[in-house]
């Protein structure tokens, strides 16, 4: 069938496939789906909407396959080593791919993943740079531009836009300066392999909207640019801005992005060095502010990364012990989280100096076979960071510099990828990963990690894979394996076993445990699908019912399970049914907890009108069972709300295309809690058992 | 002198042998796996059809093709008192099934486990199965040694050429140990399935309870990564040890190594060296080349 496809394409191909090519309409990213494919939901400590946000950057620009390197390929977690191997293959033999069609051809290419590849990809027929407009004609000419404008609040009164009343002693309590709206403007216009170009701002909810550079407030709180060009000369990359820097593992510079352990347990586990991406993100703390390049000459990468950047921190002052005019400034923490709506936030905003110096190397085999790489850097701290000393802490970074070196390499053996990375940092810490992902079988894939980060290792910006959020203090072995039985079936399953040699969160001991999930999908046809997904973690924790002065460690077991069953009915309508739930429980202490929730989503599509619609039900014993539900959001927005106790939660999102220029969204999103008195806690807290997000959205092509 | 130092040996293992309580199955040596091929594959013994099926599964020794005999050695955590030998043999008879012996030693002079097993498997059709007989001697420094006889069961049918599934009994007759507290000989349920979805991968999976102790899941993956060479790793749940290892095949010997990781005891080590009658020894081991570029291009 898939051939006779293909001839019938290629007949046609011949006369026509200018037409073909260029017309074949790009499908809409399904951004949930997809990222729910990767990740593992129910996991407690990730921040999914960092994670959001960086995947999005990611798949803002579709690949060209033309020109795509081994690395984007398998970046896009998509395709088994095999099917790289064997595009590549194609790719070489053949010639410059045609048209998109051409996938079919290529014998591992089957229809379930070149249906998921097809959001992401394009083939270009218009090779780069040999028009002979210059740079600045083509960026003013260039139809890839966007102005999105986002404006968001909550419509509830919350704690922090009312007035302060002292309390008993007589303080006030800090309120929000700002309004509770939220405002986002981005502006981009990028061609692949070509330039970039934009601007991101942000002014967060209870930020204010004033210009007075003497609280370093420039009209919106958060602002981001940056102008990238590729492919210029020696040049195969320069930017000046906003940017982040991916190199290797991940085990110094990761650009904030990392996949890990999810429900695609072959294809995340590996990282690709991506090198320098502009940053289009309002995540405040991810990214480098300067300059960066990369030259190419032969097979070697030479890149070097200047960045000088002001972060967040309380600066302390303490006097020399000897010499008491002496005075130390130190602070004893570096804040991410952006928020500059109190008094004291916005007193701590952009008091300490981050500079950063970087230069790699990589080598990259003419076949690329393998490749080998080198990086070297230092983060200096105009302030040093001196945190308060506990038990726990004590081989965390303390000082005012940090450097790192590590070095990176891959290899490519038949069907199969090894890959590591192994740093140290100044001091002395070591960090070190290596696997491997394979194909051994038709539609078989598998994939194996290993790492070994010590407790005093130092890297701000590493991301490698692992259990904990950081790469420290953890040993560590991981399997996973993918096996598509047959076109409508598909397994996947991982199995995850870790050593905390030192103490850890939520455990003042020596701690381990194991982790291991499967997920067996089947796809009937292509308009249904249905999964079920089980997942075990145990792991040692201190006794949370334990009575006694010293913690004690035991076995604390989390199960999650999930079956959703997805129906597109027709053209214009299509449902889906989400039931899941989780256990809790911990050895000697008190009885097993439950959570539960199910969701039921109606989603209509009436070609320039789309209305997305959700009711869900919660019902959770406590915050070890909360429940996280994907919602569909505002393009390039995104929601995942931790949902625990009892209540409802619906949602209702229209998008209406105007014209080829204007789109517009609007979502309406509200939880209802019936046997809370409040919602939300802190400056957040809300009078009353509800709550109402409203999100409006405008698109403009310029 | 030589006192003291035994007494540090006994302290030494006393406190090892604690710790192994703590974990299931794991106490003495008899939820164990034989052969290095075995523990690679995430200490899975159940469905391997090799000649060291006489210890892991005398049902599985009944798809035989060619006799055979191996010797392997065996060191846990480091530990010089955690030392075994094996050795296994096997007789094909197209027309008898298959007769195999067994001889092992596990421990030093304070400690040891010795066995030796006499048995017989033979495959009908889809399945085959076996009945094996086993004296088992214990015998620890200062204390009388006791031996017993203990009868184990196997079985393991080809469902399909690409579905396997095995099942063993470990001390059928449930030999007692002593008339204190009713002490017994651990009687160990295995039951497993294996998946070929090629032949060069073998996925395992088995269940191992101990009728006293919480049961233990393994999985396992065997995969010919060259023509006659092997890697091996897998896992098993509940005592959290990890294992990989590789062996290949030269004229008619084959040589098996594989390592194993338990989170607080250590690495355990093991090699083993088969000798085999004739060019093949089962039909998993016999890769046949077309069929596998078929799959693989």
């Amino acid at each position: 069938m898939k051939y006779w496809l293909f001839i019938l394409i290629l007949a046609f191909g011949l006369n026509t496939q200018k037409l073909f090519g260029q017309t074949y309409p790009r499908p809409e990213i399904q951004v949930e789906d997809f990222i729910e494919n990767l990740f593992n939901l129910q996991s407690s400590d990730v921040n999914y909407e960092d994670l959001y946000e960086q995947l999005l950057l990611l798949y803002s620009n579709p690949l060209d396959l033309n020109d795509a390197t081994p690395d984007e390929l398998r970046n896009t977690y998509i395709l088994s080593e095999k099917q790289v191997q064997d595009f590549l293959s194609h790719r070489q033999k053949t010639g410059k791919l045609l048209s998109i069609y051409e996938l079919q051809s290529i014998p591992s290419f089957d229809q379930n993943t070149i249906y998921a590849l097809l959001p992401f990809v394009i083939v270009n027929e218009t090779p780069l740079n040999q028009d002979n407009k210059g740079l600045f004609k083509r960026i003013a000419i260039e139809p890839n531009n966007s102005l999105i404008v986002r404006g968001s609040r909550t419509l509830e009164n919350q704690k922090g836009y009312s007035e302060a009343i002292p309390n008993a002693s007589g303080d006030l309590p800090a309120r929000y300066l700002g309004d509770p709206n939220k405002i986002f403007l981005r502006y981009r216009v990028s061609h692949v392999k070509d330039f970039s170009i934009g601007f991101t701002s942000e002014k967060d909810p209870g930020e204010q909207l004033r210009w007075n550079p003497a609280t370093k407030q420039y009209g919106m709180d958060f602002w981001s640019a940056h102008f990238m060009v590729e492919n210029k000369g020696l040049f195969k990359k320069a930017i000046v801005g906003d940017y982040q820097y991916m190199f290797g593992q991940g085990l110094v510079y990761s650009a904030g992005f990392a996949v890990g352990k999810g429900s695609e347990p072959v294809t995340t586990v590996r990282r690709s060095s991506i090198g320098i991406r502009p940053y289009t993100s309002v995540l405040e703390g991810l990214f480098f502010r300067g300059g960066a390049a990369t030259l190419g000459f032969k097979n070697f990468e030479v890149t070097a990364l200047v960045s000088s950047k002001s972060v967040d921190g309380n600066i302390q002052s303490a006097s020399d012990t000897v010499d008491n005019d002496f005075i130390e400034n130190f602070t004893s923490s570096i804040n991410i989280t952006g928020f500059h709506r109190t008094p004291t936030e916005l007193a701590n905003k952009q008091t300490n100096r981050e500079t950063m110096l970087g230069t790699s190397v990589i080598y990259k085999e003419k076949t690329g076979k393998w490749e080998l790489g080198a990086l070297a850097t230092s983060i200096q701290y105009q302030f040093p960071i001196i945190r308060r000393p506990s038990v726990y802490n004590q081989f965390d970074f303390n000082g005012s510099l940090n450097q790192n070196l590590s070095f990176t390499g891959q290899y490519n053996y038949q069907n199969f990828s090894f890959f590591g990375e192994s740093a140290i940092s100044k001091g002395g810490g070591h960090a070190s990963v290596a696997g491997l992902v394979g194909s051994i079988g038709k539609g078989l894939d598998i994939s194996m990690v290993a790492r070994n980060y010590s407790r005093d290792y130092h890297a701000f910006y590493s991301n490698g894979f692992g259990e904990a959020t950081r790469n420290v203090n953890e040993r560590g072995i991981y399997w996973g394996l993918k096996y598509r039985a047959h076109p409508k079936w598909l397994v996947a399953a991982y199995y995850d076993r870790f050593v905390f040699p030192y103490l850890a969160f939520q455990a003042d001991g020596p701690s381990w445990g194991d982790e291991y999930l499967s997920r067996i999908t089947f796809s009937p046809s292509k308009t249904t699908s249905f999964f079920i997904q089980y997942r075990n973690e145990s792991k040692l924790r201190n006794l949370a019912s334990n009575q006694t002065p010293t913690d004690i460690l035991v076995t604390t077991r989390r199960q999650n399970w999930v079956m959703q069953a997805d129906v597109k009915a027709n053209s214009w309508l299509s449902v889906r049914t989400r039931v899941q739930g989780s256990m809790w429980n911990q050895e000697k202490g008190n009885p097993q907890t439950y959570g539960l929730a199910i969701s039921q989503d109606l989603n209509f599509d009436f070609g320039k009108v789309s209305i997305s619609n959700r009711f869900s039900l919660f019902d959770t014993d406590d915050y070890n069972n909360r429940q996280y539900l994907y919602e569909k959001n505002v393009l390039y927005a995104f929601s995942i709300p931790a949902l625990n106790g009892r209540g409802i939660r619906v949602y209702s999102l229209i998008q209406f295309s105007l014209n080829r220029k204007f789109d517009f969204w609007l979502r309406v999103a509200r939880t209802i809690q019936r046997d809370q008195k409040t919602i939300g806690s802190g400056n957040e807290e809300i009078k009353g058992n509800s709550r109402t997000d409203l999100v409006v959205q405008i698109r403009y092509k310029i | 002198m030589f006192k003291q130092n035994k007494n540090i040996f006994t302290g030494l293992f006393m406190a090892v042998c604690s710790v192994l309580f703590t974990y299931p199955s794991m106490a003495g040596n008899d939820g164990f796996v034989f052969g290095p091929r075995g523990l690679g594959t995430g200490q899975s013994g159940l469905l391997h059809t090799d000649i060291w099926a006489n210890h892991n599964n005398i049902g599985a020794l009944g798809w035989l093709k060619k006799s055979g005999a191996g010797v392997s050695f065996d060191n846990r955590y480091n530990l010089k008192s955690f030392n075994q030998i094996a050795l296994t043999g096997a007789l094909v008879s197209k027309k008898y099934g298959v007769v195999g012996i067994g001889v092992s030693r596990f421990g030093s002079e304070l400690f040891s486990q010795s066995k030796a097993s006499l048995g017989w498997a033979k495959s009908f059709g889809i399945a085959s199965i076996g009945l094996q007989g086993q004296w088992y001697q214990v015998a620890a420094d200062e204390f009388p040694s006791r031996h017993y006889l203990i009868l184990n069961f196997g079985g393991l049918a080809k469902l399909t050429s690409k579905v396997h599934f095995a099942a063993s009994i470990q001390n059928l007759n449930q030999a007692k140990a002593s008339d204190f507290q009713s002490d017994k000989i651990p009687t160990i349920v295995r039951a497993g399935l294996s998946f070929l979805p090629n032949n060069k991968v073998k996925l395992i999976s088995e269940i191992q309870k101990d009728l006293d102790k919480k049961s233990i899941f393994k999985i396992g993956i065997e995969y010919e990564v060259l023509r006659k060479v092997w890697a091996r790793t897998g896992f098993s749940s509940q005592i959290q040890q990890v294992s990989g290892g590789v062996g290949f095949e030269w004229n008619q010997f084959q040589f098996d190594y594989a390592i194993a990781n338990h989170p607080q005891l250590g690495w355990t080590n093991s090699i083993g060296i088969n000798f085999i009658f004739g060019k093949s020894q089962s039909d998993q081991k016999e890769p046949s080349k077309g069929e596998n570029d078929k799959e693989n291009k």
